[in-house]
């Protein structure tokens, strides 16, 4: 098993209890995909992610013991 | 007629004090759609030589469009427009907020402002009659001093006052026109040209209909909006545009430091969510609209209360305040708000001109002495608040931010220029052309200096891309989206087309989030819908361009009167050395020559003289604004 840190932002905070703020732990068992991790979360499609603070495009890409993974609202300008 | 729009326009002549109302005929309404380019074609009839722009000759015009006032989102926004003293080009603000709708229901779509009063004077507008009075009450009072007083003297009831603060008497460059205490007419000065006329306030009163050729069109497309706004634009309603920190610190394009990097260390403490669990006090809209992307925040820094009248900071303050300065501070950053909403200052040119004079400081070309004894660091949250209040006063170093930052560098001399991000002499917006590459070319081309909300954004239309907004643009003849960080020729003709729908919304005063072609609620078609509905008229996809592209044209066409053109559509040099700090964008930098050959194929697509920049007889006569040469 390995344990990373979830957050996320914006309106993707509700599913998630409020006193969690958006930020919690979870345990995967060891090459889980991004795509595994959205799913778990009953995350939408169209949304974005960062690791480690750096952007990733690739749904497969197999997540670490102690990695951060930030999903976020892709927002092109405002 | 149309029954969307009153018919009304009032001239108001402030040297003469004389007032007159023009009732032009519907082709004007839907040849120009209102706002901007409404606004412009009396500038161009009365401007034909260059003036300054404090001169009792500018121009100052006011103008909704013909959806506002209307029951659905994204509508009700008003136009200032007139010779800028702050780039010497046309200037443009434009601002949501109750005053857009409150204005039509009074009986006007638009005011024009001529001349200059030899004293303070409000304008006050109540179904459709207009009077001049006295404001030497309200002179050097705050914007909430003055509603304040303004209400009580009316005795209260439903009205909307539009006004500028002190920086606006004291002519700050970049100073702006407030509704709401808190909605502002933002950038190119507009707030100093109100207050060179010596025009305080404007307040309007009444019950006038404003209805739609086809109410059940229009209640159709806000109950649609309704469920698209929950589906794909909660982001927007429930932390509004502080969401934009996160995404911008993770592509390297949040300005931090003065444009030296495009990551901050700190963005999580400036980012909509921190601000919803701290400081948010409630959501805010603009006449009927379901967004509620507005901020109300109560906080204090430094011992000053930040009070919920004044709003709270959108992304772009929180940038331009906080990254832009390197300041971490949620608290400092929304003291720094209210004191522009209270004063009536730009804060995207405020906040730009204190991270240039942080970097002039930091690197020797402002000493302490000058300063002051202020420690103006990047970081330093308390010397921005103390520039801040000298620029609101005009006093100390204030006196020369208050100029701007490219008259500032010009003052301060040796290398102070290298250290701006100024186009056409505005201060660039919180989105970084070193990753965004067509918007540094809409920074350098459009007519009134560097604007983010005159095209869509670069990611809209680069790989992978997002269905929905893809399918938006296709909508526009763009089907091919690009790759990251490209300048390609699609690229190109992706911000030339978007611009035009941007120029158009900005005709038709309709908000960029709610209506832009690559966001969430609604698309071109229905814009489309939604203006037929509005109108009655068969509107096409085609006349919404070129409505869009007349504004463009007249712009392009003021400005060559002010003997601008191509030489003025400038990046500065500071995007042409490689970002410094961490991130994506680290080590780069934009290339001059491939900026060049953009403008070429962007003034080719406009239809403009490639080597003036100007328009063509050709494309004039096109869009029936021959006009224009006179």
């Amino acid at each position: 098993m390995i344990r990373v840190t979830v957050i996320l932002h914006a309106h993707l905070r509700e599913r998630l209890p409020a006193e969690a703020r958006g930020r919690t732990q979870i345990d995967l068992s060891e090459g889980t995909t991004v795509r595994e991790v959205k799913s778990r979360l009953g995350l939408p499609e169209a949304v974005a992610w960062a690791i480690n603070d750096i952007l990733d495009e690739d749904p497969d890409r197999i997540l670490q013991e102690g990695d951060t993974i930030r999903f976020f609202q892709a927002i092109h300008g405002g | 007629m149309a029954s969307c729009y009153t018919g009304s326009i009032l001239h108001v002549d402030l040297s003469k004090r004389e007032l007159q109302v023009e009732l032009p005929p519907e082709e004007f309404y839907r040849k120009y759609g209102g706002g901007s380019a409404m606004g412009l074609t009396y500038l161009l009839k009365g401007i034909h030589t260059k003036i300054d722009a404090f001169s009792p000759e500018n121009i100052l015009t006011l103008f909704t469009g013909l959806p506002t006032g209307l029951p659905i989102s994204g509508q009700s926004r008003l136009c200032a427009n007139a010779l800028s003293p702050l780039t010497g080009a046309i200037g443009d603000g434009q601002a949501g907020g109750f005053f857009p709708a409150a204005l039509k229901f009074a009986g006007f779509d638009g005011i024009v402002v001529r001349g200059c009063s030899d004293k303070p004077v409000y304008l006050y507008i109540k179904d459709g009659e207009a009077e001049l009075r006295d404001a030497s009450h309200l002179w050097g009072r705050t914007t909430g001093e003055v509603e304040d007083t303004l209400r009580s003297e009316l005795g209260g009831g439903k009205m909307e006052i539009l006004q500028i603060g002190p920086a606006g008497e004291r002519l700050v460059r970049y100073a702006c026109i407030i509704n709401m205490k808190n909605r502002a007419n933002g950038r190119t000065g507009m707030g100093a040209v109100m207050g060179s006329k010596r025009l305080k306030a404007v307040v309007v009163q009444g019950n006038r209909k404003i209805d739609p050729a086809d109410k059940s069109g229009i209640f159709a497309l806000q109950k649609e909006g309704m469920g698209r706004i929950e589906q794909a634009a909660k982001w927007l309603a429930l932390h509004g545009t502080a969401n934009v920190v996160t995404p911008q610190h993770l592509a390297g394009t949040l300005p931090t430091c003065n444009y030296n990097m495009g990551q901050f260390t700190d963005f999580e403490s400036l980012s909509g969510e921190v601000m919803s669990d701290t400081i948010l006090k409630e959501r805010d809209t603009c006449f009927s609209c379901l967004v509620r992307c507005k901020r109300v925040v109560e906080t204090e820094f430094a011992g000053r209360k930040v009070f919920p009248e004044y709003g709270g900071p959108e992304y772009e303050t929180l940038a331009t305040f906080g990254s832009y300065c390197g300041i971490a501070d949620l608290s400092a950053v929304s003291l720094a708000n209210q004191i522009c909403n209270m004063y009536g200052l730009d804060t995207i040119s405020c906040g730009a001109t204190i991270a240039f004079a942080m970097e002039c400081f930091e690197n020797g070309l402002l000493t302490l002495e000058e300063t002051g004894g202020i420690d103006l660091r990047f970081g330093n949250a308390e010397a921005m608040i103390a520039v801040l209040d000298q620029i609101v006063a005009r006093q100390g170093l204030g006196d020369l931010l208050a100029e701007g930052s490219e008259r500032a560098a010009q003052k301060i001399g040796r290398n102070a220029s290298e250290y701006l991000i100024t186009s056409k002499g505005q201060e660039a917006p919180a989105h970084m052309p070193q990753a965004k590459r067509t918007l540094g070319l809409i920074y350098s081309v459009n007519p009134f200096g560097a604007d983010h909300m005159s095209s869509e954004h670069d990611p809209a239309y680069e790989l992978p891309g997002d269905s929905r907004q893809l399918g938006q643009l296709a909508e526009l003849g763009l089907s091919d989206p690009q790759p990251k960080y490209s300048l390609s020729e699609e690229k190109v003709r992706f911000a030339y087309l978007t611009e035009l729908v941007y120029s158009a919304c900005d005709s038709y005063c309709l908000c960029q989030f709610v209506w832009g072609p690559g966001w969430q609620p609604y698309g071109p078609q229905e814009m489309l819908r939604m203006l037929q509905a509005a109108t009655g008229w068969d509107i096409t996809i085609n006349e919404i361009l070129d409505v869009g592209a007349r504004r463009l044209n007249m712009m392009r066409q003021f400005n060559a009167r002010q003997g601008m053109g191509r030489k003025q559509d400038n990046l500065p040099r500071k995007y042409l050395r490689p970002l410094q700090g961490t991130g994506p964008t680290a080590g780069v930098a934009l290339d001059a020559q491939e900026y060049e050959r953009a403008k070429d194929q962007y003034f080719k697509l406009a239809g403009w003289d490639v080597a003036s920049g100007n328009p063509t007889q050709t494309r004039l006569a096109e869009l029936g604004l021959e006009w224009t040469a006179d």
